[in-house]
């Protein structure tokens, strides 16, 4: 009996959670009922968050809904002064490495480096040990970089797991990550390694269960500390077999893990691939923003521009260019998703002073070895610094994120009051209950084909919508869009359109 | 746009509908409510996919049965699998609902004894097996405790050191073991760290119904043979002066004549007694010996042996012997008697009597003469019996004491009921383990908070329910009435009805009235003394009498046990110190060195008053002080699904968790009793916790 993942997102990082889970049983007296079970966990929850059940012949599975369900908005307050918001991390955990087990006829290393892992001959497992990791508790997430100099020229191709045991590798349970590109380790990538079995020494595994390995490169390895409150979503699925047998007594068995994947809650546009927002090299997108390729910023207190981007990349660069010529850069430790800020009030701060400076985000991936190649996406920022009343911009999560939607202003405001009354003895009618509250018009600040599109997902949008605002007191006030329809006849009519927002105060 | 789909085993139906389901675990506004899970009625489109999947339900002549699991998925998640069951169709659609606790049809009509017992669940009534269950782990299948069911076998009555015998005492069965194999037989296991996990819980026995016997079996059955001639069991040999040498009867013992035979079971060619029914009998036999070379006649023979090992067999293996050895074992007049006791046979076993006897020594007289042994003749000499009472009617040594025959005849689901109405239990099943979780009330709900203050949808207003309106002001709970015993009867006669509790609700909504929460299916115990054991004055041990008047003035009891009552709850209280009194047990009746206890094995019923403080004294307190709330509540799929199934920790959520709600600035603490949910939204019936 066998459970078998035919099909799987293709990347670590992925918007379409979706799989393809076989099971060589049959349904017959002692398996009846046959079905497959999915066990879902996700990062920072210390147990499984779903279980769900389909009869065997219903092979495919789709774990969107569910996934999106369970993201957030990122929890990082505005007017912070990070550059750069990504997900809480521990300090570097790899620091050696062993030969525990093999016929290597070369072994060296030095620190989080093996120099040069060769065998030949022989016969069995040939793994190089990590030191102990620490702990591993139930949800904890592991993120292992293999750095740009890995290089892996053996017949046998090296693979990466997290064990639990920190002296065999027999029958001891441990995370396999059977998902590499191509069967093989990416140079200059991330893996993630999810913890669904609890492990007080946990070590990181390199090589193969078949001898004829030649490998060598850099390894770094970080747990996670703080997931933001998900904007995406790492995950693990573990499918089983569950069937009652001939004494009806239920049997689960053959759980087989699929490997840890990042879930963005994201959907791409016709035509276009979630790929082409991997940062991985050339011509690669921002989520957000991502069907404009450049937006605008408006200069103002608690204004805050973010700009979302996943990669699978170890090594990574944040860089703003200000045409004027000034480049601020942060090397980033990738964890697969990050968030790039710009604000007038915190440490990474520019406060533009004319209209239409530009100033370019960037990304970058490295490649090649190289620290000067810049590959990755790039977004273009124009300056706004007209002054408008009482300024004000909408944060959503769109099709591809968060996302930011500056309104010139108030057009309308209604001052509004939900009622219930009751009739006194002079049959007049009384207040019984009422609820302030206030619904504003607001209209577009400027016109262009990704604003349209913005504006478009604002009315349906499914998750909580932030309204920016200088006279509330934290800036923010979450409110609700009830404009459910949009119409534009041509350009113009943007810059008319009616927003229609709902919020209590 | 409906996203539900809706499947019988894999097969997708045509479908586009909006489906609610239920699922409850209590219903505060009537505690006799349990769980349950069922969608209401789907109107499925008889489209041409659709008919065949559905059996051509709409052509009359069909006579296919749906048998595959239906299965309604919202969101990707599934809110409810189960029993397909078909209400009614015409030509353009299809009426179902699905129901989600088949597992309770599935027990349902079902008795306890006619349960899956094997083999290994069954235990022989034994001397050995009746005291170790007197010292058995927690959890043990059977014990069998001190109950007084009037006179003793013994017919001992007095201060104390009375004999009790294995015959004197009936059998109760562990609950828990009850519950786990009822819940196996429906495919479902029993979580292990419930209700029935805890120490009262495991302690719990239900005390069998009686299964005597009919009448009819110790009637027509009277036997009293003996042995005719003194030559018909002797040996003789000639010893001449000096000579040693013996004498010696080694055979089964010849006995041809027939005082009293009624079933004509005796076979005087066969020498045996062949029995004619499987039931509780018992034996005497007396044979007296005689011979020339004992002591007695010293003169004439030295003797060097003279042994007897006789014995009452069943199909040739000894079921009682005697042995012993001695010069004078044979003086004339000595007689060897054999009591089996009471002892279980089975219809075409064969008994008879089996005599070694031997005499050795030497002449010493003077002359050669004949030295001889015989087995005396006669009806009060020699002979075999067999000893009928009221007392045949019970289980005999060596009976298979088993679940499918001992257990009462009681539906599993009314003992379920019984036991959940007791101690205010919560069954909740979790379907897709097929695992069955079963807590006290206050165990059920963790403590665990979840904020649902944001999950709440103020589309519809919450409302509140006053849940004491639903009561009435007078309540009592008291075990089922034991009928058919009078010991019951004369207490209730003369102290009211044992082990009640009576509660005055307080809350000025309440309705005026009494509802009496009595047990649908156990009854109780009373205690009493038990002067046949010198026990008085203490009332520690159950009594159960029948309609039989009392032995007399001071035996305030009846002379046998009763052939009716109903089947009763009682806890195993271990072996607990008779502050008065006390009793000698003895393992048969040839048994010549009994054990005294001071201290006998306890079973009592549990005393409501105690049960209501134990269990439900929370759950009262907010049925008097507290609301229900009906509100619509938006929750995610993963967060509907842990009221499905178990998704983390059983304890922690779904309506085991407690749920935090600010209400109109109010922060207020619940439990959810049941919830209806398309797998979008759900409308949630919460029961203020605190």
């Amino acid at each position: 009996m066998a459970i078998t993942i035919s099909s799987h997102p293709a990347e670590v990082i992925t918007n379409a959670p979706e799989f393809t889970v076989t099971t060589s049983l049959t349904e017959g007296a002692s398996q009846q009922n046959l079905r497959i079970r999915a066990t879902v966990y996700i990062g920072g929850v210390d147990e499984a968050v779903a279980v769900l059940e389909q009869p065997k012949g219903l092979d495919d599975w789709d774990f969107f809904k569910l996934l999106k369900s369970l993201t957030g908005k990122c929890n990082e307050a505005v007017g912070g002064s990070d550059i750069h918001v990504q997900p809480g991390i521990s300090a570097e955990l790899l620091s050696s490495w062993t030969a525990q087990l093999g016929d290597f006829t070369t072994f060296s290393s030095t620190g989080r480096k093996i120099n040069s892992a060769i065998s030949s001959g022989g016969f069995g497992p040939d793994y190089a040990k990590s030191n102990d990791l620490g702990s591993a508790a139930l949800g904890e997430m592991f993120i292992v970089a293999v750095e740009n100099d890995f290089v892996d020229s053996g017949t046998e191709k090296a693979q990466i797991a997290l064990s639990s045991d920190s002296t065999g590798f027999g029958a001891i349970p441990r995370v396999n990550y059977a998902g590499m590109i191509s069967g093989e380790l990416n140079n200059n990538h991330i893996y993630f390694f999810l913890v669904t079995a609890a492990t007080s020494t946990p070590t990181l595994w390199v090589g193969n269960d078949d001898p004829d390995t030649n490998f060598s490169g850099t390894f770094s390895v970080h747990k996670i500390t703080d997931f933001k409150d998900n904007p995406g979503i790492y995950f693990q699925v573990k499918f089983s077999e569950v069937y009652e047998n001939a004494s009806d007594v239920t049997i689960v068995t053959g759980t087989k893990s699929a490997d840890t994947l990042l879930f963005m809650p994201v959907s791409v546009r016709p035509g276009e691939t979630f790929s082409q927002y991997l940062i991985t090299g050339s011509g690669k997108k921002f989520l957000s923003r991502a069907e404009d390729g450049d937006t605008l910023y408006k200069h103002d207190i608690g204004m805050e521009l973010r700009l979302m981007y996943v990669s699978v990349a170890a090594y990574m660069t944040a860089r703003v260019a200000v045409d004027a010529g000034t480049n601020i850069e942060a090397d980033i430790s990738n964890l697969g998703w990050g968030i790039l800020v710009m604000n007038s009030e915190g440490g990474f701060t520019y406060n533009p002073d004319s209209d239409d400076q530009s100033i370019i985000f960037q990304i970058d991936a490295v490649i090649n070895g190289g620290s000067s190649i810049y590959t990755g996406a790039v977004a273009t920022v124009l300056c706004e610094m007209n002054c408008y009343a009482d300024i004000k911009a909408l944060s959503f999560i769109g099709d591809l994120g968060e996302e930011t939607v500056i309104f010139r202003g108030l057009y309308t405001e209604n001052g509004g009051a939900e009622k219930s009354y009751w009739k006194n003895q002079n049959r007049i009618r009384k207040v019984l209950n009422a609820y302030k509250k206030k619904v504003e018009i607001l209209r577009t600040l400027y016109e262009t084909e990704g604003i349209r599109r913005l504006i478009h997902q604002l009315t349906y949008t499914e998750k909580d919508v932030w309204m920016f605002n200088s006279d509330f007191e934290d800036n923010y006030r979450e409110v609700t869009v009830l404009t459910d329809s949009v119409v534009i006849e041509d350009k113009r009519t943007l810059l008319e359109t009616d927003i229609e927002v709902e919020y209590y105060e | 746009m409906s996203d539900m789909q809706l499947y019988i085993g894999s097969d997708l139906l045509d479908f586009n509908g909006k489906v609610n389901v239920k699922r409850q675990v209590a219903d505060y506004t009537d505690l006799s409510l349990g769980g349950t899970v069922t969608s209401y009625t789907i109107d499925v489109p008889l489209t041409m996919g659709n008919k065949p999947k559905l059996g051509y339900i709409e052509d009359v002549r069909s006579r296919v049965e749906v048998t595959e699991q239906a299965r309604l998925v919202a969101n990707g998640m599934e809110i409810i699998r189960g029993k397909l069951r078909i209400l009614r169709a015409n030509t353009e659609k299809c009426v179902i609902i699905i129901e989600g606790n088949d597992w309770i049809s599935d027990i349902s009509g079902i008795s306890i004894k006619d349960l899956s017992w094997a083999g290994g669940d069954e235990h022989e009534f034994t001397s050995a097996n009746i005291l170790a269950s007197w010292t058995a782990a927690a959890g043990a299948f059977y014990r069998y405790p001190l109950i007084n069911f009037g006179g003793l076998i013994s017919g001992d009555h007095g201060l104390s050191g009375s004999d009790l015998f294995p015959y004197d005492f009936y059998m109760g069965w562990h609950i828990e073991t009850i519950i786990t194999k009822i819940l196996l037989d429906a495919g479902y296991t029993l979580d292990t760290s419930g209700f029935f996990a805890s120490t009262f819980g495991r302690s719990l026995y239900l005390f069998s119904d009686p299964k005597p016997a009919l009448d009819d079996f110790i009637s027509g059955k009277e036997l009293a043979v003996s042995v005719t001639n003194n030559s018909d069991n002797s040996d003789t040999t000639f010893l001449g002066i000096g000579a040693s040498g013996g004498v010696n009867i080694t055979k089964v013992l010849d006995i041809n004549t027939k005082t009293t035979d009624e079933g004509n079971d005796w076979s005087i060619a066969n020498d045996r007694y062949t029995v004619p029914a499987d039931g509780t009998y018992r034996f005497q036999a007396q044979i007296k010996i005689d011979s020339d070379m004992n002591n007695g006649d010293g003169t004439v023979y030295t003797v060097t042996l003279n042994s007897l090992t006789w014995s009452i067999r069943n199909n040739s293996s000894p079921i009682f012997s005697y042995s012993n050895t001695g010069n004078n074992l044979f003086d004339t007049g000595n007689s060897f008697t054999l009591d089996t006791g009471y002892i279980y046979l089975e219809a075409g076993d064969h008994i008879d009597i089996y005599v070694n006897a031997v005499c050795q020594g030497t002449n010493i007289s003077g002359v050669g003469q004949n030295a001889d042994i015989f087995i005396i003749q006669g009806t009060i000499s020699s002979f075999f019996t067999a000893l009928w009472s009221e007392h045949n009617l019970w289980p005999g040594v060596g009976q298979t004491i088993s679940p499918s025959k001992y257990l009462p005849d009681m539906d599993s689901i009314d003992l379920l009921k019984g036991l959940k109405e007791a101690f205010n239990l919560r069954f909740w099943v979790d379907r897709n383990n097929k695992k069955v979780y079963c807590e006290t009330s206050d165990d059920f709900y963790g403590s665990t908070v979840i904020d649902w203050t944001d999950k709440i949808d103020y589309s519809s207003l919450p409302g509140l329910e006053v849940i004491a309106s639903k009561y009435e002001i007078n309540q009592k709970f008291r075990w089922k009435p034991s009928d058919g015993d009078k010991a019951y009867d004369n207490f209730v006669a003369s102290s009211g009805v044992p082990f009640e509790k009576e509660l005055i609700l307080e809350s000025e909504y309440a309705k005026a009235g009494l509802r009496d929460n009595e047990n649908l299916a156990l009854a109780a115990t009373v205690l009493g003394d038990m002067p046949q054991i010198g026990h008085f004055s203490q009332s520690k041990i159950p009594r159960i009498f029948g309609g039989n008047e009392f032995v007399g003035s001071g035996y305030y009891y009846p002379p046998f046990r009763s052939k009716e009552w109903g089947p009763r709850i009682m806890e195993w209280k271990g072996m607990v110190a008779l502050t008065k009194g006390d009793f000698d047990y003895f393992d048969d009746f040839e048994d010549t060195s009994g054990t005294n206890y001071t201290t006998f094995p306890s079973m009592e019923t549990p005393d409501m008053n105690d049960v209501f403080d134990d269990f439900m004294v929370k759950d009262w307190n907010r049925i008097e002080k507290n609301k229900i709330v009906t509100c619509e509540l938006v929750l995610t799929p993963a967060e509907i699904m842990k009221f499905m199934t178990v998704v983390g920790t059983a304890a922690n959520e779904g309506f085991r968790a407690t749920y935090k709600m600010n209400i109109e600035g109010v922060e207020m603490y619940f439990m959810v009793g049941s919830i209806i949910t398309d797998g979008n939204r759900v409308k949630a019936v919460l029961i203020q916790k605190l």
